[in-house]
C-alpha cells in the first residue's frame, strides 16, 4: 500500500452510518449507491455493506459504507461497524427532534472511541418534510461546528445533497489521510481506543484540524 | 448410470431469450375472448425452440470481480461462451460429518431425508461412508456445451424490482402459545411443534447436509424423497436443458404443453441454426432419458416465453423435429438463478459445485471466518455474532422490521465479503476459480447466500417464526386459517370451483402423504431456498398427477390447460388452497412470509418461484377469509366470464380497480381487471402474433403493485419486454 501522500489518488476508506431507527440511513444509502429510492422498505436490495467509488477532482476513493439497523438493540454493533473508520455519517431526521439529541449521544461515543481519527459529517435527513421541520438548520450547522463537524441537509426522497454529502465527506477524508502520511489504512482494522486527541492526532492524523 | 445427479449450469431460458421479439402482447382489455381464443387454438403449432441457455454469469459480473476468474473474464469478451456442464455426481446416502443428522436413520431413511442434500454438497463427498453410490464419483464428464450470452444476460438483470413486502402489522397483546398448539392439534398436523414455532426449540433440519451446499445448487436439486432416484439426474438435465428450450416462437406460438417430459438439449437461444441442431443432437442422445412415474418440481409447468427469433424458419424447423418433447417444467431452475441475483445463473452455481471442492473451500472458509474472535480477520465474525446476539435480543415486535433487518444484513456480509474481502477470502477464491474449467463459473454469491443462510438463519429462524406467529395469532389469523382449512378439506376438487374439474384427479393418498412430508420439510428448514424447494415439489406432486391424467389430452389445446406454461393462476391457487388445507399448514402465512422476505430478490421478482409464491399467498389471503372461499369455490364459468366492470371486487387494497386503471389512462398497460374474487386478477392480453384476445387469471395478493403485476403476466406469458407494456 503506497504511502499516503499529497500525490496520492486512489483511497480506500470506511464509512459508517448511525442513527436512529427510521431516520432515512438505508435510504440514504440506497439512494447514493444505487440511486433508488422506495417509501416501502426495500428490505431485499438494502444491504448493511454496500460500496461505491467516488470521484473528487483527479481523485477515486472507494467507500465502504456500513450501514447499521437503527433499532437501539442493535446499538451493539456499532462498535463493530465504527472501529477503524474513516469516516461517519450522523444521520438525524429534521422531522424528529429525538433523533437529533440521539446524534449528540454518538458523536460523544464516536469522539470517544475513535478519537480524531475520522471525519464526521451530520445529515438531516427528510428535507422533503420542510413543514415539519422540528430541527432548524441553525441548530444544527452551529451544534455541528461546535463538534467539528460537517453539516447537511438531505432528502433522500427527493435526491437531494445526497451524493453532495458523500462527496464533502469524502473531500475531507482526502484531506485527512493527505495530511496522515505516517497512516496506513491497515492500522483501520484493529481497534483503537484513543483518550487525549492529542494522542489520537498522533497516531492516525492531523486530520481534522483543517 | 454414471452420475446420479447432474448438475447443470443451464440458465433460464427466459434470461436467455431473444428479446427483440414481433411477438409482443399487449395486455389490453377485452370483452370477447372466447372466440378468439377458439380460432387461437386451432392456429396453434406446438413448436419448440430448444434453447440450452448458457448461464450466464451473472455472479461474476456483480459480485465477483472479474480478476477473480480470468476465464470469466475472457468469456465475457466472447459474446457466445460454450459452457461444460458437469454431472455431479452424487453419492446418495452420505453422510455429511459436520452435519448432525436426525438420529437413528436407517440406510433406507438415509437416502430419503438426504436427498436434498445429495445434490447438495460440497462437502458431502468427504465421507462416503454411507455413500451408496460411490461410482458416480468418478464421473465429471462434460455434458454439454452451452452458448452463453451475457449481453442477453445483462439485460434482465437491470430490471428492477420493487419489493413486496408483506408485513405484519403491529399487535399490542402477548402472545398466547396455548392458541398455537390447540391449532396445531386441531389440523393434527403432529409435527408441526417442530416447525420451530416454539422459539426454545431447536429446529430439527431434515436436510442438514444440504445446508453445506453451495447456493445455487440447493434450488436446482430437488431432492426427491420419491421414487425417482435413478432418474434424477436425467431429470434434472432434461428439466433443466427443457426450460430453456421452450420458447415458442411468436408465429406459432404455441402454448407450451408443460407437462411433458422429453427432454432434449436444445441449443441456445440466440444460437445459430447450426449450433442449434447441434447441440439438440446431441443434447438428445446424452440426456433424454424420462424417468417413469416420477416425479418431481421438474415437472412443474414454466413459463414460456414468446420471442421473436430472428431466425424463426430456422428456429421452428429445429423445433419442430423435437417437437415431441415437450416442455419441462423449469420451475426450479428458474429459481435457481435466484441465488446469484440474476437470473440466469440459476445453473452457474450449480456447475461450479459440481467439483466438490470449488464451492466447498469458499464454504468452509467463510464459516472459519464466522468463527474467529479477534484480529484483522474477525471483522466477519464478530459482526455476525453480535448481529445475532442483537436480533435475538431485540424487543421489536414487528416481524417485518425484525426480518428486513435480516435481509439487509445478509446482503450487506455478502457485499462485505465480496467487495471488501476478509482473510485470505479472496486468494481462496481466486484459487477456485483458477481450478474452473474455462467454461465453469464459480457463482460467489450463491455461495455466499447459502453459508450466510446456514450461519445466520438458522440462529434466528426460531426467533422470526416467534415473532411472526404472536402477531397472527394475536390478529387470529391462525385460528381463522385452521379453522377454514376445515371447511375446505371436505371440498372436492369440483366445490372448490376448478375451471375444469371433471379433467382434474384428485391426489392419490399415497400422493397427498408425500405431499405432506413435502410441506413438513419445507417447514422444518431454515432456508428459504430449501422451503421454497420443497413447495414446489409438493405442487409439482399435485399438478404432476395431473398431467398424467391428461396426458393424453389433444395438445392442440392448449386452453385446456389455460396457457400452458406456467398454470393459470386461479386453478393454481386453487390447487394451493387444496394443498394447504389437506396438509393442515396452518403456518401457511408464516411459511409464505418467510420465503418472501428472506429469498434473495431475484428469486422472488423474476422467476417462475414468484409466481408460484404469490399464487401461495393469494391462496393464504383466501384461507384467512371464510368469504374469500366462497368466492373462490363460487367461481365457475359464468363469474368467470363476466367482465362488467362492477364486478371489480378486488378486496386486496392495493390491488384496487384504481391501480389497475391508472395503466389503462397510462396508455401502456391496458388491463381490464374483473377479479373474480379477493385472489385473483383477470387480464386480458391481445396476441398480436395471431390477432386474438386471450385471457389469463393472475393470484392478486394484497400489496401487490401494477409493476408486480405486469412482471408476473409477463413472465407466464412469456413476454419478453414487459417495461415497454409497464407503467
Amino acid at each position: 500500500m503506497p504511502d499516503a501522500t499529497a500525490e496520492q489518488k486512489q483511497f480506500k476508506f470506511k464509512v459508517v452510518l448511525l442513527g436512529e431507527g427510521c431516520v432515512g440511513k438505508s435510504s440514504l444509502v440506497l439512494r447514493f449507491v444505487e440511486n433508488k429510492f422506495s417509501s416501502r422498505h426495500l428490505s431485499t436490495i438494502q444491504a448493511s455493506f454496500q460500496s461505491k467509488t467516488v470521484h473528487i477532482d483527479d481523485c477515486k476513493a472507494e467507500l465502504h459504507i456500513w450501514d447499521t439497523a437503527g433499532q437501539e438493540k442493535y446499538h451493539a454493533l456499532g462498535p463493530i461497524y465504527y472501529r477503524g473508520s474513516n469516516g461517519v455519517l450522523l444521520v438525524f431526521d429534521i422531522t424528529d427532534r429525538r433523533s437529533f439529541e440521539k446524534v449528540k449521544n454518538w458523536v460523544l461515543e464516536i469522539k470517544t472511541c475513535l478519537g480524531k481519527t475520522a471525519e464526521i459529517l451530520i445529515v438531516g435527513n427528510k428535507i422533503d418534510l420542510e413543514d415539519e421541520r422540528q430541527v432548524s438548520r441553525q441548530d444544527a450547522e452551529v451544534y455541528a461546528e461546535t463538534e467539528g463537524a460537517l453539516y447537511m441537509e438531505t432528502s433522500a426522497q427527493e435526491n437531494m445533497g445526497i451524493s453532495d454529502a458523500f462527496e464533502a465527506l469524502t473531500s475531507k477524508m482526502i484531506d485527512h489521510a493527505r495530511t496522515n502520511t505516517t497512516e496506513t489504512s491497515t492500522s483501520n482494522r484493529s481497534i483503537r481506543l484513543i483518550d487525549g486527541e492529542e494522542e489520537g492526532r498522533r497516531s492516525r492524523s492531523k486530520k481534522c484540524c483543517r | 448410470m454414471p452420475s446420479r445427479n447432474v448438475h447443470f449450469s443451464l440458465s433460464i431460458s427466459i434470461l436467455n431469450a431473444v428479446f427483440f421479439g414481433f411477438g409482443r402482447a399487449w395486455l389490453t382489455s377485452t370483452s370477447s375472448p372466447t372466440t378468439a381464443q377458439t380460432s387461437t387454438e386451432s392456429e396453434l403449432v406446438w413448436r419448440r425452440a430448444k434453447h440450452n441457455a448458457p448461464p450466464p454469469s451473472t455472479t461474476s459480473k456483480s459480485s465477483a470481480p472479474h480478476q477473480w476468474s480470468a476465464v470469466n473474464h475472457e468469456l465475457k469478451n466472447r459474446q457466445q461462451k460454450i459452457a461444460k456442464v458437469l454431472p455431479t455426481p452424487q453419492p446418495r446416502g452420505h453422510h455429511n460429518r459436520n452435519m448432525s443428522i436426525v438420529g437413528g436413520v436407517g440406510p433406507a431413511m438415509m437416502s430419503e431425508c438426504r436427498r436434498s442434500s445429495d445434490y447438495a454438497q460440497l462437502c458431502d463427498f468427504a465421507s462416503e461412508k454411507h455413500g451408496v453410490h460411490l461410482d458416480v464419483h468418478s464421473s465429471e464428464f462434460w455434458l454439454k456445451l452451452l452458448k452463453l450470452d451475457q449481453k442477453l444476460l445483462s439485460i434482465f438483470v437491470e430490471i428492477e424490482d420493487d419489493a413486496v413486502s408483506v408485513a405484519g402489522t403491529v399487535f399490542n397483546e402477548p402472545w398466547d402459545s396455548n392458541v398455537w398448539e390447540n391449532l396445531l392439534d386441531l389440523a393434527h398436523h403432529g409435527d408441526e411443534s417442530t416447525m420451530g414455532l416454539k422459539v426454545s426449540e431447536p429446529i430439527q433440519e431434515e436436510d442438514s447436509d444440504s445446508d453445506r451446499t453451495a447456493g445455487g445448487d440447493s434450488t436446482c436439486q430437488m431432492d426427491s424423497d420419491d421414487d425417482d432416484e435413478d432418474d434424477v439426474e436425467d431429470e434434472v438435465i432434461r428439466w433443466q436443458t427443457e426450460k430453456m428450450m421452450r420458447r415458442p416462437l411468436p408465429s406459432d406460438r404455441v402454448t407450451v404443453k408443460g407437462w411433458e417430459q422429453d427432454a432434449d438439449a436444445g441449443s441456445s437461444k440466440f444460437s445459430t441454426l447450426e449450433s442449434r441442431s447441434k447441440n439438440g443432437s446431441i443434447a438428445g442422445s446424452t440426456l433424454r432419458r424420462q424417468p417413469e412415474g416420477s416425479f418431481s418440481i421438474r415437472s412443474l409447468p414454466r413459463a414460456l416465453s414468446r420471442f421473436s427469433q430472428s431466425i424463426g424458419m430456422n428456429g421452428m424447423s429445429a423445433a419442430a423435429s423435437f417437437g415431441s418433447i415437450d416442455d419441462l417444467p423449469t420451475t426450479l431452475p428458474s429459481m435457481s438463478p435466484l441465488l446469484s441475483g440474476r437470473i440466469s445463473r440459476a445453473q452457474l452455481p450449480r456447475s461450479a459445485s459440481t467439483d466438490e471442492k470449488i464451492g466447498r473451500a469458499v464454504q468452509e472458509y467463510v464459516e472459519e471466518l464466522a468463527e474467529v474472535k479477534e484480529g484483522d480477520n474477525a471483522c466477519f465474525g464478530l459482526t455476525l455474532r453480535q448481529f445475532i446476539a442483537c436480533t435475538k435480543d431485540t424487543k421489536e415486535t414487528d416481524p417485518a422490521v425484525v426480518i428486513r433487518n435480516v435481509r439487509q444484513f445478509i446482503n450487506g456480509m455478502k457485499n462485505y465479503l465480496v467487495k471488501h474481502g476478509e482473510g485470505d477470502l479472496h486468494r481462496i477464491i481466486d484459487e477456485e476459480s483458477a481450478r474452473l474449467n474455462s467454461n465453469q463459473i464459480l457463482n460467489i454469491d450463491a455461495v455466499l447466500e447459502a453459508v450466510l443462510h446456514k450461519l445466520l438463519l438458522r440462529e434466528v429462524k426460531p426467533l422470526l417464526y416467534h415473532v411472526m406467529i404472536k402477531e397472527h395469532s394475536k390478529a387470529g389469523a391462525l385460528q381463522l386459517i385452521s379453522q377454514n382449512q376445515g371447511v375446505v378439506r371436505k371440498m372436492n376438487l369440483t366445490e372448490l370451483g376448478f375451471t375444469n374439474p371433471e379433467s382434474l384427479v384428485t391426489p392419490a393418498p399415497s400422493i397427498l402423504e408425500q405431499v405432506k412430508l413435502l410441506m413438513r420439510k419445507m417447514q422444518n428448514h431454515y432456508s428459504p431456498m430449501k422451503k421454497l424447494e420443497n413447495l414446489m415439489k409438493a405442487v409439482g406432486l399435485v399438478l404432476g398427477c395431473q398431467n398424467n391424467g391428461n396426458e393424453n389430452e389433444n395438445p392442440t389445446d392448449p386452453m385446456s390447460c389455460g396457457h400452458r406454461g406456467l398454470p393459470p393462476g386461479d386453478d393454481l391457487v386453487r390447487w394451493f388452497v387444496y394443498i394447504l388445507a389437506r396438509t393442515s399448514t396452518v403456518g401457511c402465512e408464516v411459511e409464505a412470509w418467510y420465503m418472501w422476505e428472506l429469498l434473495p430478490q431475484p428469486v422472488v421478482t423474476q422467476s417462475d418461484a414468484s409466481y408460484y409464491l404469490t399464487s401461495l399467498w393469494s391462496a393464504v389471503h383466501v384461507l384467512k377469509s371464510a368469504e374469500a372461499i366462497r368466492r373462490l369455490c363460487e367461481n365457475d364459468q359464468r363469474v368467470l366470464m363476466s367482465l362488467d366492470s362492477s364486478r371489480h371486487c378486488c378486496s386486496s387494497p392495493l390491488l384496487s380497480t384504481a391501480t389497475l386503471t391508472r395503466g389503462t389512462s397510462a396508455g401502456l398497460v391496458q388491463m381490464i381487471s374483473a377479479a373474480t374474487c379477493d385472489a385473483f386478477v383477470k387480464i386480458a392480453i391481445p396476441d398480436e402474433a395471431i390477432g386474438c384476445v386471450r385471457y389469463a387469471t393472475f393470484p392478486g395478493v394484497p400489496m401487490l403493485t401494477t409493476s408486480k403485476l405486469s412482471r408476473l403476466v409477463a413472465h407466464q406469458q412469456g413476454i419478453t419486454n414487459p417495461e415497454e407494456h409497464g407503467l
